[in-house]
């Protein structure tokens, strides 16, 4: 079976022949572990030419849906014929992979959410459907963003942290518009830095944070603008998902990954340990639901030491806030 | 019946290199004889799946080298009616079948067992019987969109697609 390879932007394409059956699923597995063993993180299976897949075939795509789940890279599939559809239905293996109608979404979805920073997930998984937010307690959505960037910067090998402490290792900014701005807040500070300062600090530059991180989304057209110039907060600027199938994913992929056992890549990890820190949960779920889900939440937010360590100095600095608000001093 | 009935027979070594050709062979005369979209997938997969088991479960240890799986194929109006017959071990595949559970997490997943899963899922019938030396399973796969023959029973499901 030939198989076409093709690389576009970051996004690897393999396009297999018209039977993924038991003498050519073996190259198609080859070719799936191959490249994925060569770093790449992103990676669509396109099958429109496939006409015919055999279990052996379902076997292929399980085997690269696992490997890339265990490297933290990403497969969509493209443009899947309704026989061959029916099949992975059958063997439960649609819900491993996103499903697009052709190679040209799914190259751009693949592309696209590569280019979310946790700060851009974090807003799009408190943003409703026809914009507007969750209702969320006071300084949340700052407080989720703060920690959000500092999981980012730590994911991009910027910053180091453990426990209780936070170590910068680069910030010169890096061109990015959503986390320069935490870059900059973080080079401020004197080293060696707590935590809970940190984040303090991030907190002040979550406003800008937040402003980039929604041009941004409108740009790449996930958000959609309308009446503009209302602050944010206020209520009444709206930015209603364009792509609703964007936003779907963050909100759909954290709360199947709760109702699920599976065991989460890091950046998934990082967002339900800030949504945790920050009541999103208790706004996303019904009181039955946050019940049952609980343990399943602190299990996840366990899995990654310094994930745990921000949601606990969230926690800190919010309870802290609200503590001198009772008090009429002002919050640091 | 509006159409006379086809068949096609193929004896085949029960050599696993030659699974995929004899599908391959098997789907070309069902397209000639009008069989396409869901019931050719279906047919395809339910024959290489239970090809590969005849081949496989043929190489125990009384398998002889002339050892062989006969395939015989029958399209009718509303039907495809699948023969597979071979000399190996005594394997009820309808009985054995193992129960896949395909909700488990992506982790947990076996990449194997999931092909007699498939053909359970999938046949509209299907029998096993030992006769004499011989495995043979009976395999029926729906035309859907053909109306059934008199005394079949309705079994036309539209456009068979599931969910």
């Amino acid at each position: 079976m030939r198989i076409v390879e093709e690389k576009i932007g970051g996004v690897t394409v393999l396009q297999p022949g018209e039977r993924i059956d038991v003498a050519t699923a073996p190259e198609l597995k080859a070719a799936t572990q191959r490249v994925l063993g060569e770093g790449v993180q992103r990676l669509v299976i396109d099958l429109s030419r496939v006409e015919y897949v055999s279990s052996v075939g379902i076997g292929a795509l399980l085997a690269a849906a696992k490997q890339a789940q265990a490297l933290g890279g990403r497969v969509a599939l493209a443009a899947v014929a309704p026989q061959v559809r029916e099949v992975c239905e059958l063997t439960g293996v649609l819900e491993f992979f996103t499903v697009h109608g052709d190679r040209e979404d799914a190259v751009e979805a693949l592309g696209r959410r590569a280019a979310l920073t946790l700060p851009e997930e974090v807003l799009l998984l408190v943003l409703e459907e026809e914009g507007g937010f969750l209702d969320l307690p006071d300084h949340a959505l700052e407080h989720a963003l703060a920690g959000a960037a500092l999981l980012e910067l730590s994911h991009r090998g910027r910053v180091d942290g453990d426990l209780s402490t936070v170590q910068v290792l680069d910030a010169s900014a890096m061109g990015d518009e959503v986390l320069d701005p935490a870059l900059q807040a973080l080079g401020s500070l004197t080293p060696p830095h707590e935590t809970s300062p940190s984040l303090r600090a991030l907190v002040a530059a979550a406003p800008a944070m937040r402003r980039a991180a929604l041009e941004r989304l409108v740009a790449h057209g996930i958000l959609g603008e309308k009446n503009g110039l209302v602050s944010w907060l206020g209520g009444k600027r709206r930015y209603p998902v364009v792509d609703g199938a964007e936003q779907q994913e963050v909100r759909a992929r954290i709360l199947d990954l709760l109702r699920s056992d599976r065991i989460p890549g890091p950046r998934d990890v990082a967002i339900v340990a800030l949504a945790d820190a920050c009541a999103v949960f208790d706004a996303l779920l019904d009181m039955d639901e946050m019940l049952d889900l609980r343990d399943r939440i602190a299990e996840v937010a366990r899995l990654d030491l310094f994930a745990l360590a921000i949601r606990d100095a969230l926690r800190a600095v919010q309870r802290r806030g609200r503590d001198e608000a009772a008090d009429g001093q002002p919050a640091r | 019946m509006a159409s006379r009935p086809a068949e096609e027979r193929w004896t085949t070594p029960a050599d696993p290199a030659r699974v995929a050709p004899l599908v391959e062979e098997a789907a070309v005369f069902l397209e000639r004889r009008g069989v396409g979209g869901r019931a050719l997938h279906v047919a395809q997969l339910v024959l290489e799946e239970i090809v590969s088991n005849a081949v496989r479960h043929g190489g125990t240890a009384e398998r002889r080298d002339d050892d062989t799986v006969r395939v015989t194929v029958r399209v009718d109006d509303g039907h495809v009616h699948l023969v597979v017959e071979d000399e190996g071990a005594p394997f009820d595949p309808v009985r054995d079948a193992p129960l896949t559970d395909v909700g488990r997490p992506l982790a947990e997943r076996a990449e194997g067992g999931l092909g007699l899963h498939l053909v359970r899922s999938l046949v509209a019938d299907w029998s096993y019987e030992r006769v004499g030396a011989v495995n043979r399973v009976r395999l029926t796969v729906d035309r859907p969109g053909r109306p059934a023959p008199e005394g079949v029973g309705g079994r036309g499901d539209g456009d068979g697609r599931a969910g």
